[in-house]
Parts: structure tokens; sequence; C-alpha cells
């Protein structure tokens, strides 16, 4: 589904990813761990098409097109969804709305007809249960006044309403406390399905508890220096990322 | 440049006022950037064309115009009112002399800024309307439209307005032109409100990129009087919008609200004075402008609270968006309080669209075009809610969104 080959990307003259490799297949849950300045957040975004960074080498192949190639709009028509880890409030733009746009946009450019008001209401009703968000905030503007939680899942809210093919979750865990967390996390597992895949970007385990990953790769210094199944989660716990860093530098 | 080369093909009305207004303009010049109310509005795009006093037949279909259920229409073309296009069972009547003893009214405002373009109005317009409004039971509703055929049409508009005690009234007025050439719309509202009356007047501004509009609406309130009035801008090449109000009495409510967009080379340019003469008085003024392209957009909001003027609350704020590098914003708020127990505030906010909030919804797969439109239509939407009515609001946005090309509306 993903196929990311040997990718470097640079903001501000800075480069941040130093020749990263990674590939996601449908069907499976990938974990990404490591220290704080790894580059975590930076592929998210660069998967994403946030202008800020510039790609200077390699490629980002998406259900075998060319993902850089595409607008940020043109990604997540495609299928792509971006988690934010800072969701952005939106004064005056209400969530219905936004939605209702996004949805439609997004049937257009698949041939499709517009969604129904009833069927889209529909919707909202019986997925915003899925992430016990009331559905009063539905009606609000885009993450104003939501608490941390609350902004959390909404983000998921829209995935499920969006049904992505392929989900980045960019520390979604991060401010949330044990009741919003495992509630996130039965979110993104009710959505899970053989033909979607997720990545989850995340500094701590805990939330690879609730999700649990069938990889465990560990980005370091702008590059994946190591891969594993879901116990190497639990070890990074235990002994922290230093002995990650000795091992790359001993190389 | 002098007003009497500006004005040199222009016949005068005769009037008494118009002969006293004219003697006024003897030896003035135009305005420069010099004179502080003029600070950021050059006038020579307008000054230097050539204008004419001409009569009144459109082509214009206006049914696209007609807010469907505001039963009393007027048509004004190039300052004349057309009896043929009008229909209203209200008490209006129109001509010069119709209003000759009201205007200048008992007590013109001196504002000092845009005392050229009223005089210049006063001394040549060709017709006026006198509007008297007196239903304390429901809402009267009126609307206006003002053509402006161009090829060097002066279309001088001279509208007097009382509500008189406990009336309630809500005009429309919308300026539209046609044809080629240049056009000059100089309009002068004459408000009054008698005790506990209620006025609204929402002026949709709509002319074509080489249309200019100066209009001067001046208000009068006594005691428990609410007066409001909204300027949305999204046509000419030059407006100036001069609003003027006087409370009188004790206990008056004033609302200015604007909304104004500017693309290429348009200037928009609002001035807002609120003479708080009267105590436990409150004024509130929203403007919001979204300027692209090389577009200059101008606020002043002057609010002067008097001696004796207790327990006055008066609120301002200005907002802007720039879209584009060249467009530029001037933005001045003026408080002189002379009172002790007041209550004033003013913001003034100008920066560009929120690019982590185009990268969101572009994101979740709506495209740039889509995505700037939502976020021009909800900056821009807290001016529209302060309209009174749901089918009101539509309809602003409707129209507006005929000029601008970023409104989003269903």
């Amino acid at each position: 589904m993903l196929k990311i080959q040997n990718l470097h990307a640079e903001i501000d003259g800075k480069e941040i990813l130093k020749g990263l490799n990674l590939e996601v297949k449908a069907g499976e849950v990938h974990a990404i761990m490591g220290p704080n300045g790894a580059g975590k957040s930076t592929l998210a975004s660069v998967l994403a098409g946030k202008e800020d960074y510039e790609i200077t080498k390699g490629s980002v192949e998406f259900e075998g097109k060319d993902l850089l190639d595409m607008e940020t709009d043109e990604r997540a028509k495609e299928g792509l969804f971006l988690a934010f880890q800072y969701p952005v409030e939106i004064p005056g733009v209400s969530n219905i709305n936004f939605l209702r746009t996004a949805i439609n946009e997004k049937r257009e450019y698949l041939g499709q007809e517009p969604i129904s008001a009833k069927d889209f209401m529909a919707m909202v009703r019986e997925r915003s249960k899925l992430v016990e968000l009331d559905s009063k905030l539905a009606n609000r503007s885009v993450n104003v006044g939501f608490s941390g939680g609350e902004k959390k899942r909404n983000e998921i809210f829209q995935m499920a309403m969006l049904e992505p093919k392929l989900s980045v979750l960019d520390e979604t865990d991060s401010g949330l406390d044990i009741d919003a967390l495992r509630i996130v996390a039965k979110g993104v597992n009710a959505l899970k399905k053989e033909d979607t895949a997720s990545i989850v970007i995340t500094h701590y385990q805990r939330l690879l508890d609730y999700i649990v990953p069938d990889f465990v790769h560990v980005l370091y210094d702008g590059k994946i220096v190591k891969s594993g199944p879901k116990e190497l989660a639990l070890e990074l716990e235990e002994k922290g990322y230093d002995w990650i860093k000795e091992e790359v530098v001993n190389h | 440049m002098s007003v009497a080369e500006f004005v040199k093909n222009l016949k005068p009305n005769n009037s008494e006022f118009g002969l006293k207004s004219k003697a006024l303009l003897e030896g003035k010049d135009f305005p420069t950037t010099k004179d502080e109310y003029w600070k950021y509005t050059r006038l020579r795009k307008l000054t230097k064309n050539e204008f004419y006093q001409k009569d009144g037949s459109i082509s214009t279909d206006l049914n696209s115009i007609w807010k469907e259920d505001i039963p009393n229409r007027l048509v004004v073309v190039n300052g004349i009112y057309s009896p043929e296009l009008s229909k209203h069972n209200l008490n209006i009547t129109s001509g010069i002399e119709s209003i000759a003893k009201e205007i200048p009214g008992k007590d013109e405002i001196n504002s000092g800024d845009d005392q050229i373009f009223s005089l210049i109005g006063k001394a040549f317009a060709q017709d006026g309307l006198k509007i008297d409004l007196n239903n304390t039971k429901e809402w009267d509703e009126l609307q206006i439209i003002f053509v402006n055929t161009q090829n060097g049409a002066i279309a001088n508009s001279l509208i007097r307005i009382k509500a008189s005690k406990n009336a309630n009234a809500r005009i429309l007025c919308n300026y539209v032109s046609e044809g080629a050439g240049v056009g000059f719309t100089n309009s002068y509202f004459n408000l009054e409100t008698e005790a506990n009356a209620n006025l609204e007047l929402i002026n949709l501004q709509a002319e074509n990129p080489n249309c200019f509009h100066v209009q001067s609406v001046n208000g009068v309130q006594a005691r428990d009087s609410k007066i409001s009035v909204w300027n949305f801008s999204s046509g000419a090449d030059l407006i100036r919008n001069n609003v003027n109000i006087r409370q009188d009495g004790k206990g008056c409510d004033t609302h200015v609200n604007g909304l104004y967009y500017g693309e290429e080379k348009q200037h928009v340019d609002n001035h807002v004075f609120i003479d708080h003469a009267s105590e436990d008085c409150e004024s509130n003024e929203l403007f919001k402008g979204v300027m692209n392209g090389q577009a200059t957009g101008v606020f002043n909001g002057r609010v002067i609270v008097r001696k004796d003027s207790q327990r006055i609350n008066a609120f301002q704020q200005n907002s802007n968006i720039l879209l584009s590098d060249k467009a530029t914003i001037n933005s001045k708020p003026e408080l002189e309080i002379y009172a002790d127990d007041v209550k004033c505030s003013h913001g003034s906010v100008t920066g560009q669209l929120d690019e982590n909030a185009l990268f969101y919804l572009k994101a979740r797969g709506i495209s740039e075009d889509r995505a700037r439109k939502m976020l021009v239509s909800s900056f821009l939407e807290e001016v529209v809610e302060t309209l009174a009515t749901e089918e009101l609001k539509n309809y602003v946005v409707r129209q507006m969104a005929q000029k601008i090309d970023l409104l989003d509306h269903e």
C-alpha cells in the first residue's frame, strides 16, 4: 500500500529525514517510535503534503501512485488520512459543513454521487458514537472550545467518516488521559479492516497496549534504525532509547 | 484639484439649500492626503474624470436583485426617482421641493470630513426622496435599487428618512451599475429617529469596477432610539463611506457594521463617526475586510464622548485579512473621551489566512480553492450574523457572492 524509499526531507535548509525506508501492506499496523527530534512528526507532515518541507531525495508510492506528486487534498481523496498531533481550531466553519464538504469532494473525485443529507446525518450519529463524541460537538466550529481529548476524538471521528485506506496517527496519545486513550484506541481498532492500514507514531509505548502493532520501527536521526515485532516496543519502554543510539553510533 | 472644474458640466438645482451649498463650494479644492480624514484615500482617480447629469432609463433586469419578500420597492436611476419602476404603500414623496425644508435638517453633523461631497450632492442633485416611516405595530420594509448608467453619469441622490416615535423600519439599498465607461454615485442620507424608533439601513455596494461611490449617512437620534447601518462593499473602483451619527437623547443605541472586499486596485474606505452627545447610550462598530491583489482598505472609527455624557458604552472592532503581499489596510481608531463614567474599547487586527487551518482542510480532501472560500466566508460571517433575519443574511451573502468569487454560499 505504501512504499517509502530513501526519503530525504529538509526544512529551512536543515535535513530532518535522511534516507528513510518503510513498507506498509494492507491489513497491517505499523508503530513508529523514537526519541524527540528524530523526525517522527516530519514524516507525518511530509506524507500529508505540508509545503514547509522540501523533499530532496527518494520516493513515496501510495497504492502504486507517486504520492509526492499529489496535492495535499488529492492525497486525502486517494485515501490517506493524517490524525493531527495538534488539531487546528477553525472558528466559523462548522464540523458538519466541513465534513460534508470533505466527503463530497472525495466522492466527486472518485466519480460518485454526493451523499444525501439523510445518509450523512445517520453516518454522523453512528460514527460519533464510536468515539463517544457528543453529537452536539458536530454542529460546533471545528475544534473550537473542544478539550484536548475531544479534539483527538474528533480526529478519529473524522477518520471514521472519511474511511481512509491508510491512516497516519501522529502522537494521537499525547495529552490524553487513560480513559480518553482507551476511547481513541477503541475507535481506531473498530475501523481496522483487511484492506486498510495504519501508521501509529508515538513516543510512548502505552498507546500500543491498546492499538496492537504488527511491526514496531525505531526512527532515529531521520532513519529507521531498528524494526521488530510488537515486543520491541516493550523493550524500548523498559530500556529507553539510549541503547538504540549507542547501537547506531557503534555500527 | 478644484471643485469648480469637477462640476463644470453640472447644472445646479436652484433650491434654497442647493444654492447655499453651491456658494459654500466656491473656491474649494478636493481634500488631499494631507487632510487628516483623507490621509489614505487619493481622490485623483475619481476627480480626473468628467461627469454629466443623465436621465434615467435602464435596461438591467432588476429581478435578480429584488428581495422577494419586501413589499415596497423603489428604483432610483442616476439619482432620479423612477415612479414607473417603483411600487409601495409608504409615505414617500419625491422631488427637490419634497426635501427642501428638511435637508440639511435641523442640525447637520459637522464631522468635517465629507462636507465637499455632501455639498456637491445638495447643489447638483436633480431629485430627492422623503421617506416618512411611522409603523409602530410591525416592521416597515423597503428596498431601494440605485442604478448608475455609467458613460460618465453622476448620480447625486438625496434621501431624507424620518422614523417617527416608536416606528420600526428596515431599508435595504442596492447600488448597481450598467453600461460602459465611468460612473459616479454620490449618495447622501439624512436620517432622523424620534423617541423609541428603530431604524435599519443596509447598503449593498456592488457597482462595476469602473464606478466610484461616495456615501454620506448622517443620522440624529432622539432618546431611546436605535439606528443600525450596514455597509456591504464588493464593487466599485473607489468607495468612501461616511457614517456620522449623533445621539441627541438619552438611552440611544447605535450599530454601524461593515464588510468589505477589494481586489485588483480597488479602494474601500469606511469612516465612522459616533457623537455621544447624551448620556446612557451605547454604540457598537464591527468592520471586517478581505483585501486581495493590490487593493487598499481603510477604516477610521471616531468616537466622541461629550463632557456630560455619562454611562456610555462604546465598542469598536476592525479585523482584516490580506490575501496578497501587495494589498494594504489602514486601520485607525480615534477615541475622544471627555466624560468619566465610560466604557470604551477598540481593537484592530490584520493578518493573513491561517495557513495551518488551510492545511488542515486540505488534509481532509478539500481543494485549496474551496478551503480558502470556507475560511474567508467564516471570517466574514460575524458581520453577516448581525443582520436581523435568516432570509436577510442569506440574501446578502448571495448578492455579495456574485461579486466575490471567494465567498462560500449555498
